[in-house]
């Protein structure tokens, strides 16, 4: 476990210097997914009991390194879904974030992906994250770049393994999804 | 256009009138009916705009809140099933145009900032702003531009087919006004051409044919109640003409034949003029000549019946100079008969000739004396002789005045015994002047009033029985009146029987006069008047009884 933790510390710099280089993450690229994050509450329909009890808040969670800097605050800033206030939560490691409606996986989780995704592998939770086929691995919405655009993918099985209901107006703007019996689509 | 709208024959009038109403009720009715269906039609695209705003929103939610322009086109692109739509566009939040559409042959918009939402007409142009809304919170505005062509399109197809109605309507309104216009303007062209055939040949038995029973047929039978009038009227007026000519022809000949008559009439008066005034000349001829023949005779025989009285009286014949006395009277009487025959003859056939004086009273008064005292004698009368005003004048015929009073004094003398002849002359003034009285009163015998009447008239006394008795030839008044007229007096007489008489001359107070009426009173009397206008002239101022019998 320390020995994890530790090659994770090491390998940090190198995935950030590869993520800057390969993936072009500019300012511009942040705010649009931070936008984004929180748009996901406009287009996917938590079950009931999920959310909580009337007035709790709507907790999107960053776990490992997080990219956006202050784009996330500013997006949520002022905003509400469903009527409920959002709240940000920020942990290095996935076990430390708790009642999460959106956990946003940094691109620094890579390597503990299945173990992060078995750790949150509870109803009620929308997995987003940057990283590469996440949406094979398990994850239910993948950011990806088309034509230096930010767009995403999404496994619908996945989603309703965590019974969410993702709207087909969002699935209308997903670059691909999965979905068994369909196998995916373009 | 009125002017020439009136004077247009009532044929024009109603076709023109039927194809006005109608056009104007066609282009009000197409009017109305574009007007509806272009409100309707804003109405139904606006609606439909805002539909489709509605759905654009709705889809391209997501596409604008993940940022995805080329969803939003996509959503955009859908617009190619809906024409009216000419251009749309989708902002985002911010304002700035995320994604565009344009119909296919038109050229992109120039998009500015959005609106406020809502509906714009402007320009030609059907304006919509949707906002893009997603729980609640605005992300964006859909923009829906729709031109109109459609509507102008269906505006220019409106007016093709109105105009087409129009002018098929308008002849159709032609062809059956042109049938229908008959019914009224054929009486009134009827009653038209009658009128003038009326005037023209002045035939007033012209009538117009009545073919329909409204105001029109009332209208003929009225013109022929007129017209019935009118003839009756004319033919009363040519029979009364008529008449009238007759009748002044009838008047014409009876005229021409009264002229005729009277011309006749007017010779026949003429010539008895003539001859009355031939006869009359000739009986001025004849008392000319009697007066001459009849005096010689007689004057030779009063001449020497008393020549031989004088003789018998000398050689003491006394029964000779008795007889000789006689004649002597009968002769001198003859003569005084025969001088008032002459002087009443004269007068009457207007020959008397006056010569007008003025003189005093006092010298007739003493002349009067003279003559009258012995004659009052003769009956044992006294003579009393006085005057109001004895330097009084007197203008009249010196002797023929004279010959009046002295006839009046010697009537008075010859009728009183043993009483009294008063003389007396005064003044009164009247409403006709000043007048000089000259008063013979006497105390004889009195005249009945039934006698009066006659004592003026030519040979009368008041009985035959006193002509004997007292003498007379019953001239003296009758010439005296006249004489006194002449001279513009006149005489009157008051009597009483028993009691006396009083016979007054009146004259023209002589004092009063000036000259010209002297002379104009002269002029007067030197006329001469006719004997009958004299004597008919009864009215006489202070006029009473007259009486007492002629005394000769």
């Amino acid at each position: 476990m320390a020995a994890a933790l530790a090659l994770r510390l090491v390998l940090a710099p190198v995935v950030l210097c590869s993520s800057t280089v390969l993936g072009a993450e500019t300012a511009s690229e942040r705010e649009v997914k931070a936008a984004m994050l929180y748009n996901f509450t406009k287009f996917v329909e938590w079950p009931s009991g999920a959310l909580g009890e009337s007035g709790a808040p709507v907790t999107i969670c960053v776990a490992g390194r997080d990219p956006f800097g202050p784009a996330l605050e500013q997006a949520v800033a002022d905003r509400t879904a469903y009527g409920r206030p959002i709240r940000i939560a920020k942990a290095s490691r996935v076990e430390e974030l708790k009642g999460c409606h959106i956990l946003y996986v940094s691109i620094s989780e890579r390597k503990y992906l299945s173990e992060t995704l078995e750790a949150i592998a509870q109803p009620g939770v929308l997995t987003v994250s940057d990283i590469e086929d996440f949406t094979h691995q398990g994850g239910i919405v993948g950011f990806v770049l088309r034509d230096s655009k930010v767009r995403f993918e999404v496994n619908l099985d996945a989603a309703e393994k965590a019974r969410l209901k993702i709207s087909a107006r969002l699935l209308k703007l997903a670059t691909e999804i999965h979905h068994s019996g369909s196998g995916g689509r373009n | 256009m009125t002017a020439t709208f009136r004077n247009l024959s009532i044929r024009r009038k109603l076709v023109t009138i039927a194809m006005v109403s109608c056009t104007v009720a066609l282009l009000l009715a197409a009017s109305a009916f574009t007007v509806y269906e272009v409100i309707s039609f804003r109405r139904s695209i606006n609606h439909e705009l805002v539909t489709i705003g509605q759905m654009l929103a709705d889809n391209s939610g997501a596409a604008v809140a993940f940022n995805d322009a080329r969803a939003a086109r996509d959503t955009l692109a859908s617009l190619r099933a809906e024409p009216r739509v000419a251009s749309a566009a989708i902002y985002d939040q911010k304002g700035k145009v995320f994604a565009q559409y344009t119909r296919a042959e038109e050229k992109p918009e120039n998009l500015k900032a959005p609106e406020a939402d809502g509906t714009y007409f402007r320009e030609g142009n059907l304006r919509v702003y949707h906002p893009v809304i997603i729980d609640g919170e605005r992300v964006g505005v859909v923009y829906l531009k729709s031109d109109l062509k459609e509507i102008n399109s269906r505006l220019l197809q409106y007016s093709g087919i109105a105009l087409g109605v129009l002018a098929v309507s308008a002849l159709v309104a032609l062809i059956v006004s042109s049938k229908l216009q008959r019914v009224i303007s054929k009486p009134i062209l009827h009653l038209a051409e009658t009128a003038s055939l009326v005037s023209m040949e002045k035939d007033y038995s012209i009538r117009a044919q009545k073919s329909t029973n409204d105001e029109l047929g009332i209208l003929v039978s009225r013109f022929n109640d007129m017209m019935a009038q009118v003839q009756s009227r004319d033919m009363a007026l040519q029979t009364a003409q008529d008449e009238l000519e007759a009748r002044v022809q009838d008047r014409t000949k009876e005229l021409q034949v009264e002229i005729a008559e009277r011309r006749r009439a007017q010779d026949d008066l003429l010539q008895a003029k003539q001859a009355a005034e031939e006869s009359n000349r000739a009986k001025s001829a004849f008392l000319a000549n009697m007066s001459h023949e009849l005096r010689t005779p007689l004057n030779a025989i009063i001449g020497y019946s008393e020549m031989l009285q004088e003789d018998a009286e000398a050689t003491g014949e006394v029964q000779f100079s008795a007889d000789l006395r006689k004649i002597h009277h009968a002769g001198r009487h003859l003569l005084a008969l025969i001088n008032d025959v002459l002087d009443l003859s004269k007068i009457e056939a207007g020959k008397m000739q006056l010569h007008m004086e003025t003189f005093a009273v006092a010298d007739v008064l003493r002349d009067a004396e003279i003559t009258t005292e012995p004659l009052a004698r003769i009956n044992n009368n006294r003579l009393v002789i006085g005057s109001d005003a004895p330097g009084g004048m007197i203008h009249a015929d010196p002797v023929r005045f004279k010959q009046c009073l002295l006839n009046l004094l010697s009537n008075a003398c010859k009728f009183t015994e043993n009483g009294s002849v008063t003389l007396s002359v005064s003044y009164a003034d009247t409403n006709r002047g000043r007048w000089q009285r000259w008063a013979v009163a006497d105390t004889g015998i009195g005249i009945a009033p039934g006698d009066v009447k006659k004592l003026f008239q030519s040979f009368s006394q008041v009985d035959n029985s006193s002509t004997r008795k007292y003498q007379g030839t019953g001239l003296g008044l009758a010439i005296s009146d006249r004489l006194c007229r002449l001279m513009g007096g006149y005489i009157t007489v008051e009597s009483q029987v028993g009691k006396g008489s009083v016979f007054t001359i009146h004259m023209p107070a002589a004092a009063g006069f000036t000259a010209s009426s002297l002379q104009s009173l002269s002029s007067k009397v030197l006329e001469l008047k006719k004997p009958e206008e004299v004597s008919g002239d009864s009215a006489r101022p202070d006029s009473a009884q007259q009486g007492e019998p002629d005394h000769a």
